[in-house]
């Protein structure tokens, strides 16, 4: 039997170096296959929500909190925004637009819990249609539609968005989990367009 | 068969060898990609200094650079096959609902062809050719065979 010349040893050495590789790709592996289910599973709660209403002024603040339940390492949210309306006695609808710019751009390691809060002043009209109903015993809810604009591992080639609907009347409100989007950007040089879908 | 005597006789034939190293070397190529593409979805100069690495030991390995070159585009083709079996797992799984799934796979296509496709695929392709080139001058020995042993 020949002994192993420096050949031979280069081919063991490469087989190691390969093997171990491998272990750290397996790492990664392992937490992109999290990926797509902690999109599923971010969790945004609106856990308080406040107001003061007089004839012709109603200034709010809604406190939302955001969760990654799972183990997936690698999720932030780099815009958050959204719209709101306001319903008086389950019947008239306000749109009020857009809740505004709220600087947040935060990581969200998975377990720890992040907080928005998200001022909203609505204008006379609708302040004054607030201050009418809870004068004469009604119901005034707020509906939020808030979107979570991500930055994940995808960002050089397709923006991931979350979108939440979220209600109150006063206090703590509920939040459900409409959709995922990912946005495809158009490809370089392999021509096509862009396109989206729902996770 | 003891496991020393299972090792030399990969070692002394060849064309098993042959095999084992463009194997290892498909694996080792997909595993510096997908760890890069995990993070970021493109390869850095860096990721794509550490690929040409493994091609340069892979094709110095290999000896001549007929073979490197064969070596190289089945390598290739193994690290690219596994990969994007690893990166839409979670269509063909059915962990996303339609229309997501076809997005992943055509999202991708477009993020390993704008990963690889030209200048990491000629980088490592001359790194392979160079390779060959340092294993020909100091890793070939006299007992080296070609063609191989059957």
């Amino acid at each position: 039997m020949k002994g192993w010349n420096r050949r031979d040893t280069a081919v063991v050495i490469f087989v190691f170096v390969a093997a171990s590789s491998l272990v750290v790709a397996a790492f990664g592996t392992v937490n992109y296959l999290r990926f797509y289910p902690a999109l599923q599973s971010l969790q945004l709660q609106l856990v308080d929500l406040k107001y003061t209403s007089q004839a012709d002024l109603l200034n709010g603040t809604a406190t939302f909190t955001i969760l990654n339940p799972t183990l997936y390492e690698g999720l932030a949210v780099r815009i958050f925004e959204g719209v709101f309306n306001i319903t008086l006695n389950r019947n008239t609808t306000l749109q009020m637009g857009s809740v505004g710019y709220v600087s947040y751009s935060s990581p969200i390691p998975p377990g720890v819990m992040g907080t928005v809060r998200v001022p909203f002043r609505p204008p006379g009209f609708a302040a004054n249609s607030v201050y009418d109903t809870l004068a004469s015993g009604g119901e005034v809810r707020f509906d939020f539609a808030i979107d979570l604009i991500l930055s994940t591992f995808l960002d050089k080639v397709s923006g991931v968005s979350v979108t939440y609907i979220c209600e109150a009347t006063q206090g703590q409100g509920t939040c459900e989990q409409a959709y995922v989007q990912l946005l495809v950007r158009p490809a370089q040089g392999m021509g096509g367009g862009g396109g989206g879908g729902g996770v | 068969m003891s496991r020393v005597s299972l090792a030399q006789r990969i070692l002394l034939s060849e064309r098993v060898r042959l095999i084992l190293i463009v194997l290892v070397w498909g694996v080792a190529l997909a595993s510096v990609f997908a760890q890069a593409v995990y993070q970021r979805a493109y390869l850095t100069y860096f990721d794509i200094g550490i690929a040409a690495a493994v091609c340069l030991f892979a094709g110095s390995v290999l000896l001549t650079i007929e073979r490197a070159l064969i070596g190289y585009l089945a390598a290739v083709t193994i690290a690219g096959t596994i990969l994007y079996t690893m990166v839409t797992l979670p269509a063909t799984l059915g962990t996303l609902v339609p229309p997501a799934d076809l997005v992943i796979y055509y999202l991708w296509v477009t993020i390993l062809f704008n990963a690889l496709i030209p200048f990491p695929f000629m980088i490592l392709l001359v790194s392979s050719i160079v390779g060959s080139l340092i294993g020909e001058k100091y890793l070939e020995t006299s007992d080296f065979e070609w063609p191989p042993r059957q």
